[in-house]
C-alpha cells in the first residue's frame, strides 16, 4: 500500500502517459502498415505466414520436380559469359572505311567524349544490377586485348575536366559534353598527338522509364537529345583535323545507346569518322565483347533491329510528334469535361502501319515506281542505315535461292521453305544473317478500303555458323538441329493483312506476292524491284537489286476473306499438350472503339468531317502529318467505351453466386498438377477458398502472389527484369539491352538469354523463398519513334523480330519454372504521360504492328507465355486491362491464351483508372497492388457475376502456378501449409497490447495521483480552517 | 497566484503557430488527395488526426485566453489549468496523422524517391504535388514539436505554481 501511495505521488505519470500514448498510435500505424507490406517484410526477413508440412498419413503419389538449372556458386560466371556472348553476336558495325577496324593487336588507342569513361550499362530500374564488376571500355580493353590505352586522357574523361555532365536537368535530357576548349586547356589535345594511333569516341545517350527522350530543348544540335551536341561535334571536328594532319590514324565511334541516335554526322567528312559500331547498352560484361570486336577477335555479326536515321523526325510518327509538340496532347475540351490527369491526354498513331522501315522502303518503292502522290523523295537523305543493316570484317555472297511451297494433306498451302547458300568471300571468319522479306500486293482493293501495305516486311531470317574464308553453308529450315535456321520457314499465315473496313477480318489480297532474301530492308526492296525489272537504267532505283534473290511465290487471283478469318491458334488440351486442331475462332473487328474514324465518342477538331487523317501510300503528300491532331471527346459515347471508371457491373443472365469456404473436398493445389483446365476437380478446389481470400490474393500481386493455405498454394515471388533480374539482393547484373538481343538475329542467342535470366532468378540465392518464380519480362512494346524512353526494354521497330525474339526467350525461361510476364499489354510504346493516356489508332495497325509480337509470345503453339503484364495506358478511352475486346476476345478467344493477366503498378501510378471492378469484369486476373478488404465493395461482394469472374481469375492463377511454376518444386499431395504467427508479427502484437495497457495504466495512475494530491490539499485546507 | 497575461506567454504563441501549421498541413493534404497516386482517395485516418488536433489546439488556445478573463471564477480557472491535456491529445493525434499520411501516400513517396535513390528518371511527379506533400509533412512535424514544447511549458508552470502554493502553506 505504501509503495502504491509512493507511486501515486510520481509527477512523471503525466509525461509517461503521453509517451506511451505516442507509442501506442505508432503501433496502430505499424499494424495498419503490415497489411499492405506483409509480403515485402516476409521477403526481407526470409519469413512466411505458413510452414510447409508433410502429412504423415497417406502415400506420396507424386512429387513435383522443377529443380533450378544453376546454383548460386555457378551462376555468376555462366551469366556473365552469356552476357558477353549476346553482346558479341549483337554488335552492329555501321561503318568501316579503309578497314579502320579491326585494330592491330598492339595498336595505340586514346578515348574521346565523356561516354568513353562513363558507359551507360543498362537503364535503371528494370534490368539494372550493380553487383559484381561492370567492365568499362578501358578495363575491357586491358583485360581482353593488347591495345595500349592512353591513361591520362582516360583519367581526364573519367574524373577530370572532361568528365560527363549528362543527365536530366530541369526535366530535360542533357548531353552536357565538356567543350574542346577544356581538352586544350588541360593539355589533352597535345596528348592525342603524342600518343598517336586511333581515337575511340563513345557517344552515350541515357534513357529510362517514366519519360520519353527530349525531342526539344535539349543541347543536341537540332534541339533533340538524339542529335550530337555542338561540343560533341567540335571534338570530333578537332580530331578530324588532327587526323588530316597525320597526328592520329583513325576515329572510331561507338554508339552506346538503346535509343537510335541521329547518325547524320557519320556522313559528314568534317567529322572524319572512319568506323562506327552500335553497341547498345552492354550490361555488365558486354564491353569485353566490344573490346574483342575492336581487335577482330569477334567479327561483328549483328544487324540493326531498328532503322538508324539521318533525321529522327523523318518518320511519320515522329513528324506527328513534331506537329503535335510531343507524343501526348490534351483533349480540346479537357476543362469543359473536367477530365482529370489520367483522362486528359491522348496520342494518335496516324502513321498506321508505316513504322520504321515500313515507311521508308514503301515510300522509296513508290518513288521508284513513280506512283501518284509520292512527291520528291530522297531515301538516303533520311535513312542512315536501313533496318537489318550491318557490316562484317568479311564479305558474304548469296546463291542458289530456292523457295518450296509446303502443303498439308488437303493440298492447302501451309508454308514456304526458303533455302539459300551463303559463302564467305572475304578474308576473315564470320557469321552472316540472311533476312527474308515479303512483299504483299497493294492494289485497287486495298486502296478502296484503306488497307495499307508496306512494300517489304521481315518474315524470316537465318544465321550461319562461323564460316571460314571461302566456306559455304546452306541455310534452310529443313536442316535438322540448326536452331538458327528454324525461321527460314515462312508460314502462309504471314501473308495475311487486316482489312478493318470491308471484310473486317484478315484477308489474302489478290495479286502477286514476292519473297526475297536480303542483307537489309533496303536491299530487299531493291531485289524485288529488280525482279519486277526495275534497273538503274530504266528507273530511279538507287542500286541494282539482285533479281535472283527475289521470287514471286504466289499470284492470288481474287481477294480471299475466308482463308485467314479463323484463328489458327491451338489450345492446350492438357497443360503440356496441344489440341490437334486450331481453335477456329472467327476473327472480326474488335477495336473499332479505338479508331477515331470508327468510334463516335471522339472527333478531330482540325478536319471537316472530324476524322483523323491516317498516312496512306495512296497519297503520301496528302496524308503525312503536317498539322496538329486536335481531338475532343463527344457526348455520344456509350458507357461501355467511355472514359469513366467504375462502370456498372452488368449481371449475366442466370449467374449464381459461386461457393466459397466449402471444405467438402480435401484437395490441394499439388493434386491438380497435370489436370485439364476444365477438369471438375478445379471447382472442388476453388470451393475451398473464401471470398475474402480470393479478393485479397488477386489484389496483392505486388511482386508476389500470396500464399493460400486453404489449398496449399505457396507464395510465389516475381520480379522485374526485361533484360536481367532487378530489385532483389540476388541476380548478376543486366544482360545487353533488348535491342542488342534482337540484333543478334540468332535463335540460339534468344534461347540463351531466356535461360540465363531464368537461371539467375532461380539460382538458390535465397532458399527460404525458393528464389524467383516469375519475371516481368520480356518487354514487347514497339520502337515506334526514336524518342521512346523505354526502348532498352523493347526489342525492335519490327513486330516479327520482336515476337520471334520473345517467343524463344520465353520458352527457355519457362522451361526452368520461371513464369514469363511479357509487358506491357498493350500500346505502351511511349512513356510521357503514360498513366491513363488514350491511344488511338486503326485496327490494321493495332493488329499488324502492335499485337503481332504478343500473338507470337502468347499463343500456346508459339511462345506459350503463361502470364502477361498489362499497361498503364488506355486503348481509346478504355484502360487496356478493362477492355474485354482486348483481354478476352483477342487474348483468350483468338490466341487461346490460358495464362493469367496481371496489371502494371495499380498500387501507385494510375489508381484513378486501374480499378478492380473494371479490371476483373473484363479479363484482368491479378492486380499489382496492395489490396485490402476496404476495396472490396458491397456491389462486388454481392454480385454473382463479379464473383464468378473473380473465381475464374483465381482458377487461371492457380492453373499456371501448379503446372508451370518453380514455386511448386518439391510439393506433393501430402504437402500442406500450416499458418503460423511469425516472430515479428508476434512482437508487433505484444508491443501494441503493451502500449495500450501502459497508456491506460499511466492515465489511471495520473488521475489517481491527481485525486490523491487534491485530497491532500483539501485535508491541508480543512486543517487550516479548523 | 497572479495569472500572466496570455499574450505575454511564449506557449500561447507556440500554440497559435502550431495551429496555423496544422491547418496549413490539413489544407495541403486535402488539396493533394485527388492525385493519381492514391486514386484521389482521402485518408480518413489522416483527416481525423488533423481535425482532432485542430479541435484540441483550438480548445487550448481559447482556454489560454479564457484563463485571463475568467480568473475570478476559480473552478473554471482550475479546469483551464489542464488545457495542456488538449495539447497532449493534439500531439498524439498529429503523430498518428503524420505516420498515416506516410502510409497513405507511400506510392507517391516511392515515386518521388525512386529516381533519387536509383539516379534514374522514373515517373514525373507534379512539382506542386510533391512540394505540397512534403510541406504538409514538415508542417505537421514542426507543429508536433511546438505543441509538445508548449504543453511542457504549461506543465512546468503548473507544477512550479503548485510547488509555490505548497511552499506558501
Amino acid at each position: 500500500m505504501k509503495t502504491f501511495k509512493r507511486l501515486l505521488k510520481k509527477k512523471s505519470w503525466e509525461t509517461l502517459k503521453v509517451f506511451f500514448a505516442s507509442f501506442m498510435v505508432v503501433m496502430f500505424v505499424i499494424n495498419a502498415a503490415i497489411v499492405p507490406f506483409n509480403n515485402e517484410i516476409h521477403s526481407f526477413l526470409g519469413t512466411k505466414d505458413y510452414i510447409e508440412v508433410e502429412l504423415k498419413n497417406g502415400t506420396s503419389e507424386k512429387i513435383i520436380s522443377r529443380p533450378p538449372l544453376k546454383t548460386a556458386a555457378e551462376i555468376e560466371e555462366y551469366y556473365r559469359a552469356v552476357n558477353e556472348e549476346v553482346q558479341g553476336e549483337g554488335l552492329v558495325l555501321l561503318k568501316n572505311d579503309n578497314n579502320a577496324l579491326p585494330l592491330a593487336p598492339n595498336a595505340k588507342v586514346s578515348f574521346a567524349l565523356s561516354g568513353s569513361a562513363k558507359i551507360f550499362y543498362a537503364t535503371h530500374g528494370p534490368g539494372v544490377r550493380r553487383q559484381g564488376k561492370l567492365y568499362d571500355l578501358k578495363e575491357a580493353i586491358e583485360e581482353e586485348t593488347n591495345l595500349q590505352v592512353n591513361e591520362k586522357i582516360y583519367n581526364f574523361l573519367k574524373n577530370g575536366a572532361g568528365k560527363s555532365g549528362r543527365g536530366i536537368k530541369g526535366g530535360v535530357f542533357k548531353i552536357d559534353e565538356p567543350p574542346w576548349s577544356v581538352y586544350k586547356s588541360e593539355g589533352i589535345s597535345d596528348e592525342y598527338k603524342e600518343h598517336g594511333g586511333s581515337v575511340i569516341a563513345v557517344i552515350t545517350r541515357e534513357s529510362g522509364e517514366g519519360v520519353d527522350i527530349s525531342w526539344t530543348e535539349s543541347d543536341g544540335i537540332d534541339g533533340s537529345h538524339l542529335s550530337l551536341s555542338r561540343n560533341e561535334l567540335d571534338i570530333l571536328e578537332q580530331l578530324a583535323i588532327m587526323k588530316r594532319m597525320g597526328d592520329i590514324d583513325n576515329i572510331i565511334v561507338l554508339i552506346n545507346s538503346a535509343v537510335t541516335i541521329q547518325c547524320d554526322f557519320l556522313f559528314n567528312e568534317n567529322y572524319g569518322v572512319d568506323a562506327a559500331m552500335w553497341i547498345g547498352l552492354p550490361g555488365a560484361t558486354g564491353m569485353k565483347a566490344v573490346a574483342k570486336a575492336l581487335v577482330g577477335e569477334i567479327n561483328p555479326s549483328g544487324r540493326l533491329s531498328d532503322t538508324f536515321l539521318k533525321n529522327n523526325f523523318a518518320s511519320p510518327a515522329a513528324m506527328d510528334w513534331k506537329v503535335n509538340n510531343g507524343f501526348s496532347s490534351e483533349y480540346a475540351n479537357t476543362a469543359e469535361l473536367g477530365l482529370n490527369s489520367s483522362q486528359k491526354y491522348y496520342g494518335v498513331y496516324v502513321e498506321g502501319v508505316y513504322i520504321g522501315y515500313r515507311y521508308f522502303e514503301t515510300r522509296y518503292e513508290d518513288y521508284v515506281m513513280m506512283n501518284a502522290g509520292v512527291g520528291e523523295y530522297d531515301y538516303w537523305s533520311e535513312v542512315a542505315y536501313p533496318f537489318g543493316f550491318g557490316l562484317s570484317y568479311t564479305e558474304f555472297e548469296y546463291s542458289n535461292l530456292t523457295i518450296t511451297e509446303q502443303k498439308d494433306e488437303n493440298n492447302k498451302t501451309v508454308a514456304f521453305n526458303v533455302s539459300v547458300t551463303v559463302t564467305n568471300v572475304g578474308e576473315r571468319a564470320g557469321k552472316e544473317v540472311v533476312q527474308i522479306y515479303l512483299q504483299k500486293p497493294y492494289n485497287d482493293y486495298t486502296r478502296m478500303f484503306g488497307v495499307e501495305v508496306p512494300s517489304v516486311e521481315l518474315v524470316g531470317f537465318g544465321k550461319t555458323d562461323l564460316l571460314q574464308p571461302e566456306q559455304s553453308q546452306i541455310l534452310s529450315a529443313t536442316i535438322q538441329d540448326k536452331k538458327n535456321m528454324e525461321r527460314m520457314k515462312i508460314a502462309f499465315e504471314q501473308f495475311r493483312m487486316y482489312d478493318a473496313e470491308n471484310a473486317q477480318t484478315y484477308i489474302l489480297n489478290s495479286g502477286d506476292y514476292y519473297l526475297t532474301v536480303a542483307k537489309d530492308s533496303h536491299d530487299a526492296i531493291n531485289n524485288i524491284l529488280a525482279a519486277k525489272n526495275y534497273t538503274q537504267e530504266n528507273s530511279r532505283i538507287d542500286a541494282a537489286g539482285d533479281a535472283n534473290l527475289a521470287k514471286k511465290v504466289l499470284s492470288q487471283p481474287t481477294v480471299d476473306a475466308e482463308v485467314f478469318s479463323l484463328s489458327s491458334a491451338r489450345t492446350h488440351d492438357t497443360p503440356t499438350t496441344l489440341s490437334d486442331t486450331p481453335n477456329g475462332t472467327k476473327i472480326v473487328n474488335q477495336l473499332d472503339f479505338m479508331d477515331p474514324n470508327r468510334f463516335s465518342g471522339v472527333v478531330n477538331n482540325k478536319t471537316d468531317n472530324g476524322d483523323v487523317v491516317y498516312v496512306s501510300r495512296n497519297n503520301w503528300l496528302g496524308t503525312l502529318p503536317t498539322q496538329e491532331t486536335i481531338l475532343a471527346l463527344t457526348n455520344l459515347v456509350s458507357e461501355k467505351y467511355d472514359i469513366t471508371s467504375h462502370k456498372t457491373i452488368v449481371e449475366e443472365q442466370g449467374a449464381t453466386m459461386p461457393k466459397f469456404n466449402d471444405f467438402s473436398s480435401d484437395l490441394t493445389l499439388a493434386m491438380l498438377e497435370g489436370l485439364k483446365y476444365s477438369d471438375p476437380k478445379w471447382d472442388l478446389l476453388l470451393n475451398r477458398i473464401s471470398q475474402e481470400d480470393m479478393f485479397i490474393t488477386l489484389t496483392n500481386c505486388y511482386g508476389f502472389t500470396p500464399a493460400l493455405p486453404s489449398v496449399a498454394k505457396p507464395m510465389t515471388d516475381e520480379d522485374d527484369g526485361p533484360y536481367g533480374v532487378s530489385n532483389t539482393a540476388e541476380g548478376y547484373s543486366s544482360m545487353s539491352c533488348e535491342g542488342i538481343i534482337a540484333s543478334t538475329f540468332s535463335v540460339e542467342i534468344f534461347e540463351k538469354v531466356g535461360e540465363a535470366i531464368a537461371a539467375d532468378a532461380r539460382s538458390d540465392h535465397d532458399p527460404k523463398q525458393k528464389n524467383l518464380h516469375g519475371l516481368y519480362a520480356p518487354g514487347l512494346n514497339i520502337h515506334r519513334v526514336a524518342f521512346g524512353g523505354r526502348a532498352a526494354e523493347y526489342f525492335s521497330e519490327d513486330p516479327y523480330l520482336s515476337g520471334i525474339t520473345a517467343m524463344y526467350e520465353i520458352k527457355t525461361m519457362q522451361a526452368q519454372g520461371v513464369i514469363a510476364h511479357p509487358k506491357h499489354f498493350i500500346f505502351n510504346d511511349e512513356e510521357t504521360n503514360r498513366n491513363g493516356i488514350c491511344i488511338w489508332m486503326n485496327e490494321q495497325a493495332a493488329r499488324e504492328i502492335y499485337l503481332l509480337p504478343w500473338e507470337y509470345a502468347l499463343r500456346p503453339d508459339m511462345g506459350n507465355a503463361h502470364a502477361i503484364m498489362t499497361s498503364f495506358n488506355r486503348a481509346g478511352c478504355l484502360w487496356t486491362s478493362a477492355s474485354d475486346n482486348l483481354m478476352i476476345n483477342i487474348l483468350r478467344a483468338e490466341w487461346s491464351f490460358d495464362g493469367y493477366t496481371l496489371t502494371d503498378m495499380a498500387g501507385s501510378n494510375g489508381k484513378l483508372f486501374m480499378v478492380y471492378d473494371d479490371g476483373f469484369m473484363n479479363g484482368t486476373d491479378c492486380f499489382l497492388d496492395k489490396g485490402t478488404l476496404s476495396g472490396f465493395t458491397q456491389e462486388m461482394k454481392n454480385s454473382p457475376t463479379f464473383n464468378i469472374k473473380l473465381r475464374e481469375s483465381m482458377h487461371r492463377l492457380l492453373y499456371v502456378i501448379v503446372n508451370y511454376s518453380a514455386a511448386m518444386d518439391g510439393y506433393s499431395n501430402l504437402t500442406r501449409l500450416q499458418p503460423v504467427i511469425v516472430w515479428w508479427k508476434l512482437i508487433i502484437n505484444i508491443l501494441t497490447i503493451a502500449f495500450i495497457a501502459l497508456t491506460a495504466i499511466s492515465f489511471v495512475m495520473y488521475v489517481l495521483s491527481d485525486i490523491d494530491k487534491r485530497k491532500n490539499i483539501f485535508r491541508g485546507n480543512h486543517k487550516r480552517e479548523n | 497566484m497572479k495569472t500572466k497575461n496570455f499574450y505575454k506567454q511564449v506557449n500561447f504563441y507556440l500554440t497559435i503557430f502550431s495551429l496555423g501549421l496544422v491547418i496549413a498541413a490539413f489544407l495541403l493534404y486535402l488539396l493533394n488527395c485527388p492525385s493519381e497516386f492514391n486514386g484521389g482517395v482521402v485518408s480518413r485516418e489522416v483527416v481525423t488526426g488533423h481535425i482532432v488536433a485542430i479541435i484540441f489546439i483550438l480548445i487550448a488556445v481559447v482556454a489560454s485566453i479564457a484563463e485571463f478573463y475568467l480568473k475570478e471564477k476559480p473552478v473554471i480557472s482550475e479546469i483551464i489549468k489542464y488545457r495542456r491535456f488538449c495539447l497532449y491529445i493534439a500531439f498524439v493525434a498529429l503523430i498518428y496523422s503524420f505516420f498515416m499520411s506516410i502510409l497513405a501516400e507511400y506510392s507517391l513517396i516511392g515515386t518521388i524517391l525512386y529516381p533519387i535513390v536509383s539516379g534514374t528518371i522514373g515517373d514525373p511527379v507534379e512539382p506542386l504535388l510533391a512540394n505540397s506533400y512534403f510541406s504538409q509533412l514538415i508542417n505537421t512535424l514542426i507543429a508536433m514539436v511546438f505543441i509538445i514544447t508548449s504543453a511542457l511549458i504549461l506543465k512546468k508552470g503548473y507544477y512550479k505554481a503548485e510547488k509555490a502554493a505548497e511552499g506558501n502553506k
